[in-house]
């Protein structure tokens, strides 16, 4: 087990009021998985998240958390005045492990995911969803065993979404990584993850845990008659809690 | 209008409207000088308030001939130098003081904003009665016009560097000295850059008003004096040598600003 969020909840205070944002939330992450939480917005996901990262504390309840973490953003976050190549090793430059077996390291990933004739160009000359895959090789780049994607694609047009949603889906399962992924929208969460966890609006408490019973890539799941079975399913248990 | 069908049709077409603006640039002036001359020769404008260009340019090769301008302009020129590499060097140091300490920052930031409003001319004096009345007294005139804003433009370009940056530098571990470095720093070279732009007119009336208090050399002096004995033709004289440096110093930092624009600016 990577992650274990053992019956947390959160109260945040201002000198007006209180406001219960998480209510006894409980879910792991197990090795080899990918896990997505999905909320209507203004449900307190990014307050996981925060959670997660140490950048807040839970009220009450416990967090196990055994994974070194690994971060992918709605926006790409690249540097602009870098390289390709420059803005994948720039963890390694801060961590000072830019030694030859990480930097070959570094460089496999490049020429795996096709990043290799591009690895000299300006991050602004390259298109958005492979900034998209150039930030995943960032952060994978430091070996990570958790990968936490906060709306990951949501930056990007329809096409591209698709695009990169099945990049990102191959390259986590093929390096045998973990993530838990943040979204809002369900055929995404359905296309990409093993397991969903569904939230309910605020005060959040997790309305349901729904188990994707396939291994297909997205885009065939997203052929598969199972895909609106499940759509359906996530969005009755959706607007029964509006 | 040339329509365009091809790429040496879109080159030539801008070359063209270049050409056309550097044109009419240089019979502007052209114009202007003359209709100056002849306003002057003709005695419409009275030749003693308004020297004739010819006279401001017979004056100056006088100048030349005796060595004698060389000297001033290269004492005006190293304190405004000086002046404004010290500010902008200053003005960056404080501004990543600021930046580094928060608290610092809300401390002072009345202060800053009191002595940016302060103007600048009225604290000369002090200045060179601290500094004395040669070259670092000029510089320390100087200085205090640039330094105080550039500071805040900087700091301010420092806060508003995008933030999903920072946060990203923060989760592959980076420390506050790394994220200078790495990601305030380059994104605001072409800021730093325009900041440079600004302080360079305020280094030369930096410059001037301190060789007007107080000096035996130097394009304000020469000004100075010109106006005390009403040698109009040596004010103005001294107005055009001055304009001149301080076009060719911008001149070079928009030569620099565009080599450090390839790399450096992202819209």
């Amino acid at each position: 087990m990577l992650l274990n969020f053992k019956n947390i909840s959160k109260t945040f205070y201002t000198e007006e009021k209180e406001t219960k944002v998480l209510d006894h939330i409980s879910f792991t992450v197990n090795e080899n998985e990918i896990v997505s939480i999905l909320g209507p917005s203004g449900c307190g996901k990014s307050t996981i998240l925060n959670i997660i990262n140490q950048l807040t504390y839970p009220t009450t309840g416990e967090i196990e958390l055994t994974a070194k973490l690994g971060y992918m953003f709605q926006k790409d976050c690249l540097m602009p005045w870098k390289s390709v190549y420059k803005n994948i090793i720039i963890g390694l430059e801060i961590n000072k492990k830019d030694n030859q077996e990480n930097l070959a390291y570094a460089c496999d990933l490049i020429k795996k995911y096709h990043l290799e004739e591009f690895k000299s160009f300006s991050s602004k000359q390259i298109s958005g969803g492979m900034k998209q895959r150039v930030s995943l090789i960032r952060t994978l780049v430091l070996k990570p065993d958790l990968l936490l994607l906060d709306e990951p694609f949501s930056a990007l047009d329809f096409q591209t979404r698709l695009q990169v949603q099945n990049d990102v889906y191959q390259i986590i399962k093929q390096e045998k990584k973990s993530a838990l992924i943040i979204t809002h929208d369900i055929q995404e969460a359905i296309a990409l993850s093993d397991r969903i966890i569904i939230l309910s609006n605020r005060p959040t408490k997790i309305i349901d845990i729904v188990n994707i019973e396939n291994n297909f890539s997205p885009t065939i799941r997203r052929k598969d008659p199972s895909f609106v079975e499940y759509y359906n399913k996530i969005n009755l248990l959706l607007n029964i809690d509006k | 209008m040339k329509k365009i069908n091809s790429i040496s049709d879109f080159k030539k077409v801008k070359r063209n409207t270049k050409i056309k603006i550097l044109l009419l640039q240089l019979s502007l002036v052209v114009v202007i000088l003359l209709g100056w001359e002849l306003l002057t020769r003709f005695n419409i404008i009275d030749s003693f308030f308004l020297q004739s260009p010819s006279k401001i340019f017979t004056l100056l090769v006088e100048y030349i001939k005796s060595n004698e301008i060389f000297h001033h302009i290269y004492q005006t020129t190293l304190e405004a130098t000086l002046g404004l590499i010290i500010s902008i060097g200053g003005g960056i140091f404080l501004a990543t003081l600021l930046y580094l300490f928060p608290l610092l920052s809300k401390v002072l930031d009345p202060f800053l904003v009191l002595l940016n409003a302060l103007p600048k001319s009225a604290i000369a004096p002090i200045i060179i009665i601290w500094l004395g009345t040669g070259v670092k007294g000029i510089i320390g005139v100087c200085v205090s016009f640039v330094l105080i804003l550039t500071t805040i433009n900087v700091l301010n370009h420092f806060n508003n560097v995008d933030q999903s940056l920072v946060i990203m530098m923060k989760t592959l571990g980076a420390n506050k000295f790394q994220i200078l470095t790495k990601v305030i720093f380059p994104s605001n070279v072409i800021n730093i850059i325009s900041t440079i732009k600004v302080g360079i007119g305020l280094s030369w009336v930096g410059v001037v008003v301190g060789e007007f208090l107080s000096s035996r050399s130097g394009l304000g002096y020469l000004i100075m004096y010109g106006g005390q004995v009403f040698k109009l033709d040596l004010v103005m004289m001294g107005i055009f040598i001055l304009s001149s440096i301080a076009f060719l110093m911008y001149g070079i930092v928009v030569i620099i600003e565009k080599i450090l624009s390839k790399k450096y600016l992202f819209e």
